[in-house]
Order: C-alpha cells, then structure tokens, then sequence
C-alpha cells in the first residue's frame, strides 16, 4: 500500500536532502496561526495539511494572499472544519506568500528501465496543454542538471525574461541533484511531486511538495 | 576473476577457426546459404569445418558428423540447425569447448512460452559452460578481424562503422545502402532475441576494439536502461554512439513487440538517457549510416559555428536555413576576411559575408582559395561546401585543368591542416569524377542534400559538445 506524507513531512525531507523549503509553520488552532502568521508577517497562505492530502487546491484547501488576523482566523477555522472523517490530524500550514510569475515542476519518478528519473518542467495553469517536461536518469551530475534545464523546448522562460531576471540556474540544478541523490539514497520513495516550483525573482521556490511512500512510515 | 568481455567475445569476433553447424549441400536450406557465405562472401583465412551427419562433404569440404569430431579447436561455432535439435548440437559445443557462438537458427522466445522454454536452457548451458553467443533467431555477422561474413550476399567492405541491428533484415537492408555509397564496416551484428548477448555487452566490447571508430545501432527495447546508459556512457568516452530506436508511437511500439518481444519502454526516458551519455539519436534509419561516416572521416568542431561556400546563390540559401533549422551559426565573416575573398572572384559577385557564393571565383584555384580563407576564420568550426562543379571538358586548357586538381587538393587538406571538419553536397555521380577521387585524400564524405549535410554536421557538432563537456 502506498502513502503519501503530508506537505509539512514532504518539504521536511527535501530539507534534510539539502534542498532549501521556505519558513512555514504546522498549528493545529486558529489562534496558532494567527500567532505564526504575525510572526511571518502579512501575507500568507494557509493550507490544510495532513497525510493522505492531495489535491488541495480542487478540494479549496489552500488559501492565498491572507492580509490579516481577522481573516487568518477565519480561513483557518474554515479549513479545519472541511477535515474528512480521517483527517483530524491535520493542521493548518502557515506560510509566507512567494510571489513570482514563472511556475516550474519537478519531480523523482521509478521507471522498470531505467530505475529512479528526475522530471522537469513547465508548471502553472497551461503546463498540462503545454506538456514541456524533461527528464534525466539519476544519479544527475552537475552537468545533466543543466542539460535537463536545456532539454526543455521553452527553457528560454529560464532566462532574464520580460522584466524578470535569469533564474539562479546553479540553485535550480542542485534541487534537481538532490532529487537525484533522494531517488538512489531512499528506496521507499516512489515518487516525489514538487508542484509549483516558483522563480521568485531568480529564486526558485519549492512552494508544495508531495512525497509518495511504499509504505506506511509509522 | 571472470574472463573480460574481450576474452568472451575474441573468439566470436576474431576467430581462427569456424564450424559451421548444420552446413548443407542443399540450395534451399540455410545451412547451405551460411557456409556459401563464408566459403565465397568472405576472405576467412582460417580453418572451416562443416558438420553434417549425413554427407561426407559439404561445399567441397570435408564434412564432420559433430563438432566433437573436428581434430583442432574450434574458435567459433555458427548454429544453422532446426530448433528442435539446437540442444543437443550446443551441448556437443561446450563438450567440445568451443569460444563462442552464433545461433543464427529461429523458433525461440518470439514464437511464444514452448520457445522461451527452449531459449532459457539454451541461455543456463551456455552460461554454465563459459560460452558467449550472438542470436538465437538472427541472420548472422561480419567481422572485419577475420573477414569473415556469415550473411550477406557480398564481399562486405571492411571499414570504421561497427552496426548493432536488433533486426536482421534491417541489418542486410541497410548494409546494402550503405554499401552503395561506400560506407566500410568493422562490424555488423544481427543480435536477434538477445538471449546470451545484448547490446550492453556489445557496447562494452566495441569501446574497445580497435576496428571501430563509431557504433550505430538499431533498438526496438532495452532490458535493463541503467546498465545500457552505463555502457553506452563508456564508449561515448572513445568513440561516437548513434542509434535508431523505434517505439516513438503506439503502432512502432506494437510493431516491436511482436518482432522481437521487446518493451519499448519510455521514449522520454530513453532520450534523457541517450542525452546523457552522449549517444547521437537519430530519426532517419539509412541517415544514421551518413552520420556515423562522417564522424568516423572527419574531425570534430570546436563549436557550432558553419561555414559554407558554394558556386551557386541556391544551394548558399538552402544550405543556411537547413544550419539554421538545427541550430547551427551561420557567423558574419569579419571585413579584413571579406576582403581576402573579393581578390577571388569578380567585381560583379555577390558579398562573401557568408555563405559564400563563389559562383564569380575567377579561376578553379580562386575557389579553392577562398574556401580556404573559409576554413582559417577563428569564427568558423566547420565547413559545408558544393565541390567545384562540372569539372573540365576535353577541350578545356591544360591550365583549367591543373587548376581544378590544385583546388581539389587545397579542398581535401583543409580537414587535416585546420582540425575542421569539411562536407560536401553533389550528385552520387561525383564518384566518378577525379573531384571525388581527390576529394576522398581529405576523406570528406558526400551528400547528395545539403539538408543531409547540415544534419550530419549537427550530430559532429552534439558528440564534440558531448566529449567537451565531459
């Protein structure tokens, strides 16, 4: 049976693989999170948070921009309502909001050939229609980190870019590595969906991150 | 310490002496196709044994009942027998100790569970006996080492190219195009369902082997992707790496599957791989063999940056978009290079920017010359050039004909002199003309498209890029 940690979990193990998580912090109240959310500073986003959830933003899980403590409230009282008969481990994830117009993936899959693969791609609302993924067989090198960054057919959205600077390529390559070095050290993780990884500004940001098991951790 | 895959696989492919198991008198067998092979489509120095229980020559040889009986060691033995009797003529192999095999015979794993029953035991006793085989249901080989062709129906050319071909027919046909256009061969191997030996062994052997200059092969799957991007990495670390794969679609994969039972696989994932380790993929099957010439003939670029000259404004514009379509530079040449090359043609000529249209040179020579102005600009890695055209007539002066000679000879040793590389685009009719002759000093291949010429300076420019960055 196969299992999928929470947010929280995910991005924790990214981190101790090395790759950088923005500050968030996992409350279990309202009044928690409006404490975490004056702490970060205004505004934030809120998401439901627990294991077994994906699939937050069709279910209305994730709120964005929050500006305040009155609404900080309000949305994390909704979203701990709307917790399913197993879910009432679940918290409220309080986050800094990333701003950035550029929206990547990435990702670790298992293939029957070719063992464990690290994705890339185009992310954001036309990334399906687009389908401009690329992958590459880990463990990656530094250089078939920036070849799977080429081997996108639009990896031009990488350079300085209307207004935008050029992404922090060395940064993106090494979340790609340690992706890499995830999928040959962990053999219990199936999969690892990185979705969205934001450029804000040139910084990519691993703003959700959902991390499949082959099994129960606990 | 188990023997190296060069101590495994000599004896297959540098044998001194064949037996050829289930040779027959009979025109309608293959036994009797396999030994006319190596009899007369080959230049097999070494010793031929046919066995044959029931006639006491073969093809004008004396025949054995069983390998067993051949006096002298047998290096390899080629397998030609039904199915049904491949068992027990193996087992009569490893008694008798032979280096390696080729199992040419059909009715394995591609015609169901009985015949993957039968591989099986096949693939356990030659496993416990130490012996290597090519097949089972293949057409068979040549090597170059021993001049020794098993199927085709011709004396093969040796040469650079080594040609792993998962598909027989495959193999013959394309041996036969690029045999018309003069391509040589170190190796060509039907590898058939792949039971002993597959392509990774294949790979791991040929990075090594000094007949070969460049690897190209023909997939439908691979078994295990890891240990072929393994492989396939170490010999890109020697010598180019090209390869055809089909499964890009549904119907190419369904195709596959039912030919030689194999998983295509992920085509993503096959390309990262390939990507990674440098194997030039290709998407043209007879192009492949165009490819692998040229990077066996000429040198590789430093960049990406082209060059091309032609007596003709057409082919200049042509031959521009087609660089441009695979991402290849056109660069502008500088004013004190421009100059230099207006001192070749007339006045009324268009500007040597680049493309050069040298359609106003003054003389052969001059054409010649401003090529070679080409070819010595820090700017350009590589050049794609019209040879002169026409040639001479009988009436034309001893001058003009001494001076396309000379430029034929400034042409030919601009790959040596400057470490660039050069192609050409003519008509397949060029080989008949000293041109060519003269031409083919430099070993500068010919293409009748400057598309083809463009695209195989493409893959020159992604193996240098490759081997660069590595």
């Amino acid at each position: 049976m196969t299992y999928t940690l929470s947010e929280y979990e995910s991005k924790q193990l990214l981190a101790d693989a090395g790759i950088p998580i923005p500050a968030e912090r996992l409350v279990s109240s309202a009044e928690e999170a409006v404490k975490a959310a004056e702490e970060q500073g205004y505004p934030v986003a809120l998401k439901l948070c627990g294991r077994g959830i994906a699939h937050k933003t069709e279910r209305n899980l994730v709120r964005l921009d929050v500006a305040d403590a009155g609404e900080v409230r309000r949305h994390a009282e909704d979203l701990l309502a709307q917790r399913g008969p197993d879910e009432s481990e679940a918290g409220v994830l309080v986050q800094a909001m990333v701003s950035g117009r550029r929206e990547l993936i990435a990702g670790l899959l298992r293939d029957p050939q070719f063992g464990p693969c690290v994705m890339f791609g185009l992310g954001g609302v036309f990334a399906e229609l687009i389908g401009d993924v690329a992958f590459a067989v880990a463990p990656l090198a530094e250089h078939d980190a920036e070849d799977l960054m080429r081997a996108l057919r639009h990896h031009q959205i990488l350079d300085e870019f209307r207004g935008e600077p050029e992404a922090d390529l060395a940064k993106l390559g090494q979340i790609l590595e340690a992706l890499g070095r995830i999928g040959e050290a962990r053999p219990d993780v199936l999969s690892i969906d990185v979705n969205p990884l934001i450029l804000s500004g040139s910084n990519p940001v691993v703003v959700d991150a959902l991390v499949e098991l082959d099994s129960d951790p606990s | 310490m188990p023997p190296s895959i060069k101590d495994q696989l000599d004896p297959i492919f540098r044998p001194r002496s064949v037996a050829v198991v289930g040779a027959s008198n009979n025109p309608d067998r293959w036994g009797h196709e396999t030994m006319y092979n190596v009899l007369n489509w080959s230049q097999f120095r070494g010793e031929v044994y046919p066995i044959n229980p029931k006639d006491e020559f073969v093809q004008g040889l004396k025949a054995y009942k069983s390998v067993t009986d051949v006096p002298g060691p047998i290096d390899l033995a080629v397998i030609v027998v039904n199915a049904n009797q491949a068992m027990d003529v193996f087992r009569e192999c490893a008694e008798k100790k032979v280096g390696g095999a080729v199992i040419i015979t059909a009715g394995f794993a591609e015609v169901g569970p009985e015949g993957a029953r039968l591989q099986e035991e096949l693939t356990q006793l030659a496993r416990e006996s130490g012996i290597r085989f090519v097949g089972p249901n293949c057409n068979g080989m040549w090597t170059s080492a021993a001049r020794l062709n098993l199927s085709f129906w011709n004396l093969v050319k040796p040469g650079p190219i080594a040609f792993i071909s998962q598909s027989g027919t495959m193999g013959d046909y394309s041996f036969e195009v690029a045999e018309a256009k003069g391509y040589g061969f170190s190796k060509i191997v039907s590898s058939g369902n792949q039971a002993s030996l597959d392509v990774c062994d294949y790979l791991e052997y040929l990075a090594d082997d000094e007949d070969t200059e460049v690897v190209a092969l023909y997939l439908e799957g691979v078994k295990d992707g890891r240990r072929f991007l393994e492989a396939a990495r170490k010999a890109t670390a020697r010598k180019p790496v090209l390869v055809y794969k089909v499964g890009r679609t549904e119907a190419g994969s369904r195709a596959a599957a039912t030919h030689t039972a194999s998983l295509t696989g992920s085509t993503q994932l096959f390309d990262a791989a390939c990507r990674q380790a440098g194997v030039q993929i290709c998407d043209d099957m007879l192009e492949m063999f165009d490819f692998a010439n040229t990077l066996a003939q000429q040198p590789l670029p430093l960049g990406k940056r082209v060059g091309i000259a032609s007596g003709g404004g057409g082919f200049c514009v042509v031959t521009a978009e087609a660089c441009a379509k695979v991402g290849l530079e056109i660069p502008v040449l500088d004013e004190e290079a421009q100059r230099e090359v207006l001192e070749h043609v007339r006045e009324f000529s268009p500007s040597p920017l680049n493309p050069l249209d040298l359609i106003a040179r003054k003389t052969h020579v001059d054409y010649g010359a401003a090529i070679e102005i080409l070819a010595k600009q820090d700017s350009i890695d590589g050049l794609i050039i019209m040879p002169p055209y026409g040639g001479f007539r009988r009436n034309s002066s001893m001058e003009a004909m001494k001076g396309l000679v000379e430029c034929c000879v400034t042409l030919a040793d601009i790959p040596g002199k400057y470490g660039k590389p050069v192609l050409a685009f003519a008509r397949p009719e060029i080989r008949r003309t000293a041109v060519y002759e003269i031409l083919s000093r430099g070993k500068i291949p010919f293409f009748e498209s400057p598309e083809t010429c463009a695209r195989a300076m493409k893959v020159l420019c992604s193996y240098a890029e490759y081997r660069r960055s590595r």
